[in-house]
């Protein structure tokens, strides 16, 4: 079904056509990036400003007791927890095959890797198709990491993927950084919390 | 639809403050990092050599999304690939399609290729769906709706999905358009997003929005369509660490969008992952070295909502995809004749040139473009013969000072119309000043004698002195 090929030797002949000589980009500097004293404290300053929650928990049972404070989680019907140690949920992805089956999510509690202090986002990897749906379909989502899991900026964070052999398997693949609930600004420029994802994003940091 | 908008100030008015807005949010976060200017030097360089070895990186990014399970088309131009596109979904027999924002598919006019052949296209993206609803173009690449006030957005909303006559709140219009969007979404047979970073050593691609939109559609469909130009390559996934940074934060001054998501291959074994590499019209612009920079557009739309031009225009005053200082330049490259004019829409103020996250020196290739117009010989009448009588006249001083002369005189004596009229563009805006009584000439001259300074500065003899 490659049936396209005459476009393509066309657009390599093209970009060939014409020598154009390419210096070699040297690494990121890293004595030229910023730095936090505090990588947490940065890290609940802009998530918590960018309308996420965060909260720092001592152990995994208190997460279920946060979320038991709220309103939007009392009055769940359906919760799906990839955490049963912190909360039990009531939804069986292991069960369901297809996304489709996730549409009426309440609530999503999930791991993730690792959060970056400069800009609030938590990297999510799930391992398959029904956790990766979960992150986008429910209404809810709450991630837990370790707040060990924290790096500074991006550059941390990319080398973080790699060194954990992001972008080298030899299969299918998928991670997202996740940076507060979905949102949008299209209409007027007022911003609006719950676009298409989640509406609320609560982060739990354990020790 | 653009003349309506430009004579209309107070909408003119508003649009220019809702993007100053934005670019302001743009400058607090761009200060926030004490690194900025190194990161715009480094993606700057990261572009540059991308560009330089492009044949090579998208071979790589083939071979190893190809490996990954990906299946990747190559398009010359927008027809090859709204029919790669077609292909694709008729061989799954799709009837609907969702699409998260693509500027690409605008430039290919994609929807209505589709829709002739039968398939429904909604665009998810709320300022994308809005304007689809309403039936025009976006107007801006980042802010496709900025031009709408929210009391039409309701009366849109009204006609298309029953909201409440006359209901304008923001709040209620977006949960709105989540509903009805919700159910497109779990509808959907296949699923279309842009590309903002193809990444040549893993065959991966990353899409940011912040509405969650790309995600959804390519989760829930088993089929996933990716259009990127040939441009979004990069060589590493480092690389990504300084677009990340660079890149929300110069579009709406976030520091990163909500969602920023990595696709490695098709979504499982029972998927399909489609990538289509468009070139229409990169291959030459990079053929020019002028012109070449501007493919390292990571299309942020940080030149639009800075630009002075565009802020009391409006994106649809472009009659282009891409408006703006990059349109402006990108543009012409595909259709000289057309786009004639975007070049000469800029005071050459330089502010796109220094909000710009890749340094695209962008003003100064606007002013290039307009010297490439009068090479090709493309300059109206009413451009080229001024320029040959104001340099007849800065060559001839005699003449020079009485043309001077005569203006004034003729301004002061004959009527109006005949230097505000139909013929004469620049008036149809603006008044013309008041003539001065006396040219500088005469007036630094007779100011000496009248002082009764001894150094007295013969006006014509400065005059000569200076072409010495």
């Amino acid at each position: 079904m490659i049936a396209h090929s005459s476009s393509r030797q066309r657009i390599l002949d093209r970009l060939r056509s014409i020598p154009i000589e390419a210096s070699e980009v040297e690494p990121i500097d890293p004595s030229r990036l910023v730095r936090y004293d505090d990588p947490v404290a940065k890290f609940t300053e802009i998530l918590t400003l960018i309308g996420g929650a965060v909260h720092e928990v001592e152990h995994l049972g208190q997460v279920r007791e946060i979320l038991g404070t709220l309103p939007e989680f009392n009055s769940a019907r359906h919760i799906a927890s990839l955490i049963p140690a912190a909360v039990e949920g009531n939804f069986h992805c292991s069960q369901v095959d297809d996304p489709h089956a996730l549409a009426t999510l309440d609530w999503a509690i999930v791991p993730g890797e690792f959060g970056v202090a400069e800009n609030g986002a938590v990297w999510v990897h799930p391992t398959n198709l029904i956790e990766r749906t979960m992150l986008f379909i429910t209404q809810h989502l709450a991630v837990v990491i370790s707040r060990t899991a924290m790096v500074t900026q991006m550059h941390d964070a990319y080398q973080r993927l790699r060194a954990a052999g992001f972008g080298s398997q030899s299969g299918s693949d998928f991670g997202v950084f996740i940076c507060g609930p979905s949102k949008t600004a299209d209409i007027e420029q007022s911003l609006v919390i719950g676009a298409h994802g989640c509406r609320t994003m609560h982060v739990f940091l354990t020790p | 639809m653009a003349r309506d908008f430009v004579t209309n100030v107070q909408r003119s008015r508003w649009h220019d403050g809702a993007l100053w807005f934005v670019r302001h949010k743009r400058d607090v976060q761009a200060s926030s990092i004490p690194e900025w200017e190194y990161l715009r030097q480094m993606a700057s360089k990261i572009k540059t050599s991308a560009i330089a070895r492009s044949a090579e990186l998208l071979e790589q990014f083939e071979q190893n999304a190809q490996r990954l399970g990906a299946v990747v088309h190559w398009a010359s131009d927008a027809a090859e690939h709204n029919q790669i596109v077609y292909e694709i979904l008729h061989r799954h027999d799709v009837r609907r399609l969702v699409k998260s924002k693509s500027m690409l598919t605008e430039e290919c006019h994609l929807n209505g290729f589709l829709e002739e052949r039968g398939i429904e296209v909604v665009d998810t993206d709320l300022g994308e769906r809005i304007v689809q609803l309403r039936g025009e173009p976006p107007s801006h690449i980042v802010l496709p709706a900025i031009h709408i006030k929210k009391e039409e957005v309701g009366e849109t909303f009204h006609k298309h999905l029953g909201t409440e006559e006359g209901a304008s709140d923001p709040q209620y219009l977006a949960e709105a358009a989540r509903q009805h969007l919700r159910n497109k979404f779990l509808r959907a047979e296949a699923g279309l997003t842009g590309v903002n970073f193809a990444i040549a050593e893993t065959g991966g691609i990353v899409v940011c929005t912040n509405e969650g939109n790309a995600d959804l559609g390519t989760a829930l469909p088993p089929v996933h369509i990716a259009s990127m130009g040939l441009e979004k390559i990069i060589p590493r996934l480092e690389d990504l660490s300084v677009f990340t940074r660079l890149l929300a934060r110069s579009a709406t001054g976030q520091p990163i969008t909500t969602y920023t998501s990595h696709f490695h291959g098709p979504r499982d074994a029972a998927s399909e992952l489609h990538i289509i590499i468009v070139d229409n019209g990169r291959t030459e612009l990079r053929q020019s070295e002028t012109f070449r920079p501007a493919l390292g557009c990571i299309r942020c739309g940080a030149c639009m909502n800075t630009c002075p031009v565009f802020r009391r225009s409006g994106g649809h005053s472009y009659g282009a995809t891409v408006p703006g200082p990059i349109g402006s330049v990108l543009n012409p490259s595909n259709d000289s004749v057309r786009h004639k004019s975007l070049p000469y829409a800029c005071s050459l103020c330089g502010s796109c040139t220094d909000v710009c996250p890749v340094k695209i020196p962008l003003h100064h290739q606007l002013l290039a473009w307009r010297k490439e117009f009068g090479k090709r010989g493309l300059l109206s009448i009413d451009k080229t013969l001024p320029m040959k009588a104001a340099s007849l006249l800065f060559r001839h001083p005699r003449l020079y000072r009485a043309a001077g002369r005569i203006a004034r005189a003729a301004m002061q004596t004959l009527p109006r119309f005949v230097f505000v009229n139909r013929f004469n563009l620049w008036s149809r805006d603006r008044e013309l000043p008041a003539p001065p009584e006396e040219s500088f000439t005469q007036w630094y001259a007779r100011s000496r004698k009248d002082s009764g300074n001894h150094a007295q500065v013969n006006a014509s003899g400065y005059n000569k002195n200076h072409r010495n």
